[in-house]
């Protein structure tokens, strides 16, 4: 594994656990998908090691910021939008020395 | 609840893309020939299936909705004001995120125009059909939420919602779907926090209210077919 992935998945890792804290969120997008497509499927089978599906940390390149793409499920009596505002203030807030700047987009997937 | 004829409604019909009953189905057919709603009733009941144990596609399925499961479980007891779950609308819910997660539908924004916050069309369209359905006898079928401008892509705009309902056959339908219109919008705000620049109410159909005297006529002679909320000429 490189080092650039490496640093990756070490902030997918973060972001996965600030996110899923944050009051409101149920979980983070599951990834059922993966079920019925698997040849989309790489690498092994997901463990409880690797960052969920609901997360997706990338960069075009080492000299431009991150991107983070969170996708949260919330629970059912909570406003879509002021959880989607507390994950990304977390998350943006947790990347602050790691990955400063980085770009933090959140979509709701579900309530339940 | 009695209905007329015709006024059957598709359980989740949220746009473009969601075609029939079978296509749904294949969605969620494991390679195998499995379909998944099956396999997770098969293993929350404990039924002793070999090929659940044999198949590695179902047995993968299995591990995942068992995780699902729990964090469904998880979500509604930390929630605090909901119940406990029993194993059916646990099952009902479970299956919900799995066919959420297959049929998401298109980004919708959320918030203000700078903000990189979205939400998911069939996940809006299940929060604004619940709130027409909290209008007494009201029905709500098809959801589309599209944006009302065009523009980048996807759009940051506030969205135009086209909402279909069968409603119960009363004297004022224009002010029924008015009443809809209202809590369309609050749910967008509110649950959603979705900008919405039009909400169309489209009445596909009445609905006799349970006990009505059949040989009652509407007096008005009332077309659903021309009733409707649109708010297209207002600002």
């Amino acid at each position: 594994m490189t080092a650039a992935a490496t640093e990756r998945d070490a902030l997918a890792g973060t972001v996965a656990r600030v996110a899923a804290d944050v009051p409101g969120v149920a979980f983070l997008r599951p990834g059922l998908v993966d079920l019925f497509r698997p040849a989309a499927r790489t690498g092994p089978p997901r463990d409880a090691g690797r960052a969920p599906a609901g997360v997706r940390v990338s960069r075009a390149s080492g000299a431009v910021p991150w991107e983070v793409d969170v996708q949260i499920v919330v629970r059912r009596d909570q406003r879509a939008l002021s959880v989607a505002r507390a994950v990304r203030d977390a998350v943006t807030a947790a990347l602050s020395g790691a990955a400063p700047g980085a770009q933090v987009t959140v979509t709701v997937t579900n309530a339940v | 609840m009695a209905m007329n004829s015709g006024a059957e409604l598709p359980g989740a019909g949220t746009g473009p893309g969601s075609g029939g009953a079978d296509e749904h189905a294949e969605d969620e057919r494991l390679a195998c020939g499995r379909l998944l709603s099956e396999v997770w009733e098969a293993g929350e009941g404990g039924a002793d299936d070999p090929h659940l144990r044999a198949c590695p596609h179902c047995s993968a399925a299995v591990r995942q909705l068992d995780l699902l499961g729990a964090a469904v479980r998880g979500a509604a007891d930390g929630g605090g004001r909901e119940p406990q779950l029993d194993a059916g609308a646990l099952t009902e819910r479970v299956m919900d995120v799995v066919r959420l997660e297959l049929r998401p539908g298109r980004p919708l924004p959320l918030g203000e125009r700078e903000e990189d916050l979205w939400v998911r069309e069939a996940m809006a369209a299940k929060a604004l059909r619940a709130a027409a359905e909290t209008v007494p006898g009201v029905r709500a079928g098809s959801c589309r939420i599209r944006p009302a401008e065009s523009g980048g892509s996807p759009s940051r705009g506030p969205v135009r919602v086209r909402l279909e309902v069968v409603v119960p056959l009363t004297p004022g339908l224009r002010d029924l779907a008015e009443e809809v219109r209202r809590r369309v919008r609050g749910a967008a705000d509110d649950a959603l926090g979705l900008p919405v620049d039009h909400v169309d109410v489209h009445i596909t159909d009445v609905a006799e209210p349970a006990g009505a005297d059949p040989a009652w006529t509407d007096p008005a002679g009332t077309d659903p077919g021309t009733v409707g909320a649109d708010e297209g000429n207002q600002p």
